[in-house]
C-alpha cells in the first residue's frame, strides 16, 4: 500500500544506489598503454635494424629510449613504475633482488595525474642492467643467494655508467652500492645475502655492455610500465615493450688465408668447428694493414720505389694494429672489403701491388654488431694477366662498352641487315 | 657425343613406333593407337624451347695466340638458353614458318696467371661472360608427323645473332689501357636440327595437356648450330660465336 513513508524509503534507496555508482565511477581502474609509435629511438636505425632491437653500440653510447605512454583514469593514488626484465607483472619477480629477474628503471614512483604524462626516457644500460656485468656477475645463470649488495642509488643515467650495483656480493659481503653515475635504481636490494648456492662467477668487471653469459644469440627483454598502489599491486594490466638485445657479435673465423691478385687479395676464411658459425652473421668485413690506397701505403713508408726491389712475400713482422681478438671500433680506416653471410671468401680491394698487407676478418651480425678480429694473414698483391689483358695483348680489339658503335663505325652494317630482315618479314606477312 | 644422340634417337624412335604398332586398333569407342588427326586440337601458334649444350666461343680466331685457351683451359663450357618461336605461317604438307627469338648465357672462369711468372696462377678470378641473342626465321617441317605418323620434325633456322660479352677480373669489369672490357658482337646465325615427338610415348597425357593447358605437342630435340658473331669479319669485334650442338625440350602451344 502506497504511503508517504514508502515514498521516502524509495527515494532514499535511489540516492544510495546513485551514490555508490558515482563512487565506482570515481574509482575506475586506471590503465596504461604504450602505442607502437610511442617508442622513439635516437641512434641510427639504418639497415634492417628494428626499433625493438638493441645492439652493442646502443648500449655503449647508452642511448636514451623515449617512451610516450598514455594513461586512462589517472589518479594520484597510484604511481607509475617502470621495470625491466621478464614477467615483471608478477610481484614475486619484482620483489626478489637476489635473482634479478626484474629491476626497476626510469623515474622512480612517478605520480601520474594527466592522461599524457611527460615522455619517459630510459637509458639502454638501465634496461639491460640485470643481464650485464653491471649487475655484478658473469656467466650468471641464476645467481641464487649471495646477491649483490646495495644497488646503486637512483641514477641519472650517465653516459659512462660505472653501474651502481656492487659486485662483491657472492660471499655475502655486499657492499654499499657504488651509486655510480650510471647505476640502477634500488631494485638490486640491500641485503648482503648469504653465500647460498650461487653458481655464478664473481667478477670485478662491471662493463654495463657485456652480457653475463657468453651466448652470442639474441635475448629477449621487456620493459614494463605499470601503475601500482601503495602495496605494489598493479592496477589494471602492466604494459610491456618487448625488445631483444644482442651485445656480442659472432666469433670471427679461425681460419683465414690470402691469395695474390692485382691490387687485391682474394681472402678465404672458415671455421674449424662449423658450429662456431652463428646464424645471426650478416656479413664479414676485411681489415688491411696498411690501410687501402696509395696514400696510406706511402704514409706507412712501404710504397715500392720505382726501380727498386718489389717484395713478393711478407717479412714475417706481425701487424701491431690488427691483433687477433681486438675490437674493431676504431679501425674503420683499415676496412678493405668484405663478403656476404653465405660466402667463405671475398676480395680485399684498393691495395697497392708490391706492398705486404696484413689482413684480418671480423663478423657483423644482424644487429649490426661487429665482432673482434680473427687471426691475421699476410700477402703481397702483384700484377696478373687477366683474360681481357691477354686478349688485347694478343691483338684483340673488341671492347669499349656495349654502346661502342661509333668507335668502329659499324652501325650502318648492322641496321641495314636488320632493316632488310624486317622488310622481308613484312612483305611475307602481306602476302599471306 | 654425336653417336650418343643417334643412339638416343634410335631408342626413343623405336619405342615410339613399337608402341604405335602394338596399340593400333579399333574398339567400341572408335580408332585408337595411331595419332588421331581427327581429334580436336587447340590452335597452334608458337613454340618455346629450353636449350642446353657445350659452347666454346671462338675468341682465339682472328688474334695472335690463344688467350681464351691459355686463360680458361680446354675444359668444356656450357650454355643455357631459351627460344620462343611464333609459327605465323602454316604451309600445307610441309610445316610451319615464322620468326624465333632466342637468348643464351655462358660464362668461362679461371685464375689469372701472375704476369711475372705466367706459369703460376694467382688467386684472382678472371672471367668472360657471353650473352647471345638471335632473331631467326624458323622452318619446322612437321609433315612427317602430321601426314605419315613419323614422330620426327626436322627444322632449319637462319637469321642474325647479336651477343653481349663482358670480361671481369677480381669481380669487376676488366679495363685495359682505358678500354672497358665489354662489348657487342654480331653476325649470321644458322641451325639444323630434328625434334622427336614425345607425345607418342604417352598419348593420353598429351591429349590431356592439350585439353587443359593448350599444349599441342612436346618434343625432345637435338640441334647443330653455328653463329659467326664477328661483325661479318670485322677485326674490331671479339668473336664470341661458336659452332656447336645443343639438346633441349620444346613445347608447341
Amino acid at each position: 500500500m502506497f504511503t508517504l513513508r514508502r515514498l521516502f524509503e524509495f527515494w532514499a534507496l535511489v540516492a544510495f544506489v546513485l551514490s555508490l555508482a558515482g563512487e565506482v565511477r570515481a574509482q575506475a581502474t586506471p590503465t596504461i598503454t604504450l602505442p607502437v609509435s610511442g617508442v622513439k629511438r635516437r641512434l641510427d636505425r639504418g639497415g634492417n635494424l628494428l626499433n625493438t632491437q638493441i645492439n652493442f653500440k646502443d648500449c655503449d653510447l647508452n642511448e636514451n629510449i623515449e617512451f610516450n605512454v598514455a594513461v586512462t583514469n589517472p589518479s594520484d593514488k597510484y604511481t607509475l613504475q617502470v621495470w625491466a626484465g621478464s614477467n615483471c607483472e608478477q610481484l614475486t619477480n619484482r620483489n626478489n633482488p637476489a635473482i634479478l629477474t626484474c629491476w626497476q628503471i626510469g623515474p622512480e614512483n612517478l605520480t601520474v595525474t594527466t592522461v599524457n604524462p611527460a615522455p619517459i626516457k630510459v637509458p639502454v644500460q638501465q634496461i639491460l642492467y640485470g643481464r650485464t656485468l653491471a649487475s655484478g656477475r658473469s656467466t650468471g645463470a641464476s645467481a641464487n643467494g649471495g646477491s649483490s649488495g646495495t644497488a646503486g642509488t637512483d641514477n641519472t643515467a650517465g653516459t659512462t655508467s660505472t653501474a651502481g650495483a656492487d659486485s662483491t656480493g657472492g660471499g655475502g659481503t655486499g657492499g654499499t652500492g657504488g651509486g655510480g653515475t650510471g647505476g640502477v635504481a634500488a631494485a638490486a636490494g640491500t641485503s648482503g645475502g648469504t653465500a647460498g648456492s650461487s653458481s655464478s662467477t664473481l667478477t670485478d668487471d662491471k662493463d654495463p655492455c657485456r652480457p653475463k653469459d657468453s651466448t652470442t644469440a639474441a635475448q629477449n627483454i621487456s620493459v614494463y610500465f605499470m601503475l601500482v598502489d601503495g602495496s605494489s599491486t598493479i592496477q589494471g594490466m602492466a604494459t610491456p615493450w618487448n625488445a631483444s638485445y644482442k651485445l656480442l657479435a659472432p666469433a670471427a673465423p679461425d681460419k683465414v688465408s690470402a691469395d695474390v691478385g692485382d691490387t687485391l687479395l682474394p681472402i678465404s676464411f672458415n671455421y674449424t668447428d662449423k658450429t662456431t658459425s652463428d646464424i645471426t652473421i650478416d656479413s664479414y668485413t676485411f681489415y688491411c694493414d696498411p690501410p687501402p690506397g696509395v696514400a696510406a701505403a706511402q704514409e706507412a713508408g712501404v710504397l715500392p720505389v720505382e726501380g727498386g726491389v718489389v717484395p713478393t712475400s711478407c717479412s714475417g713482422i706481425p701487424s701491431d694494429v690488427l691483433v687477433q681478438g681486438a675490437r674493431t671500433t676504431n679501425l674503420d680506416a683499415y676496412r678493405c672489403g668484405g663478403a656476404g653471410k653465405s660466402s667463405n671468401g671475398g676480395n680485399a680491394t684498393g691495395l697497392v701491388n708490391g706492398v705486404a698487407y696484413h689482413v684480418a676478418v671480423a663478423t657483423t651480425d644482424s644487429y649490426r654488431n661487429t665482432g673482434t678480429l680473427s687471426v691475421t694473414t699476410c700477402a703481397v698483391p702483384q700484377l696478373v694477366t687477366g683474360f681481357y689483358k691477354a686478349y688485347t695483348d694478343a691483338g684483340g680489339k673488341g671492347g669499349g662498352g656495349f654502346c661502342s658503335f661509333s668507335r668502329h663505325r659499324e652501325t650502318f652494317t648492322l641496321f641495314a641487315l636488320l632493316g632488310c630482315a624486317s622488310c622481308l618479314f613484312l612483305r611475307r606477312r602481306r602476302a599471306t | 657425343m654425336t653417336r650418343l644422340i643417334l643412339v638416343l634417337f634410335f631408342v626413343l624412335g623405336s619405342f615410339g613406333f613399337a608402341r604405335q604398332a602394338s596399340a593400333q586398333g579399333t574398339d567400341e569407342f572408335g580408332a585408337y593407337g595411331n595419332r588421331d588427326r581427327s581429334r580436336t586440337e587447340s590452335p597452334q601458334n608458337g613454340l618455346v624451347e629450353a636449350r642446353f649444350g657445350p659452347y666454346t666461343p671462338r675468341v682465339d680466331h682472328g688474334v695472335n695466340g690463344s688467350p681464351f685457351k691459355d686463360t680458361f683451359g680446354t675444359t668444356k663450357r656450357y650454355m643455357f638458353g631459351l627460344e620462343a618461336d611464333w609459327q605465323v605461317l602454316r604451309i600445307p604438307h610441309l610445316g610451319t614458318l615464322g620468326p624465333g627469338l632466342g637468348w643464351g648465357y655462358t660464362r668461362a672462369t679461371g685464375y689469372a696467371p701472375l704476369s711475372a711468372h705466367p706459369e703460376t696462377k694467382s688467386g684472382e678470378k678472371t672471367a668472360l661472360s657471353v650473352m647471345p641473342f638471335y632473331l631467326v626465321g624458323v622452318l619446322r617441317a612437321d609433315v612427317l608427323m602430321r601426314d605419315y605418323g613419323v614422330p620426327l620434325v626436322p627444322y632449319a633456322k637462319l637469321g642474325l645473332g647479336y651477343a653481349l660479352w663482358w670480361a671481369s677480373d677480381g669481380g669487376t669489369t676488366s679495363r685495359q689501357n682505358g678500354v672497358l672490357g665489354k662489348g657487342i658482337s654480331y653476325g649470321p646465325q644458322y641451325a639444323l636440327g630434328a625434334m622427336f615427338l614425345l607425345d607418342v610415348l604417352d598419348q593420353q597425357t598429351a591429349r590431356d595437356a592439350d585439353n587443359s593447358l593448350g599444349i599441342n605437342n612436346s618434343y625432345f630435340f637435338a640441334e647443330w648450330y653455328g653463329s659467326e658473331l664477328d661483325a661479318f669479319g670485322s677485326k674490331s669485334r671479339m668473336n664470341v660465336g661458336a659452332n656447336t650442338w645443343v639438346l633441349g625440350l620444346a613445347i608447341e602451344f
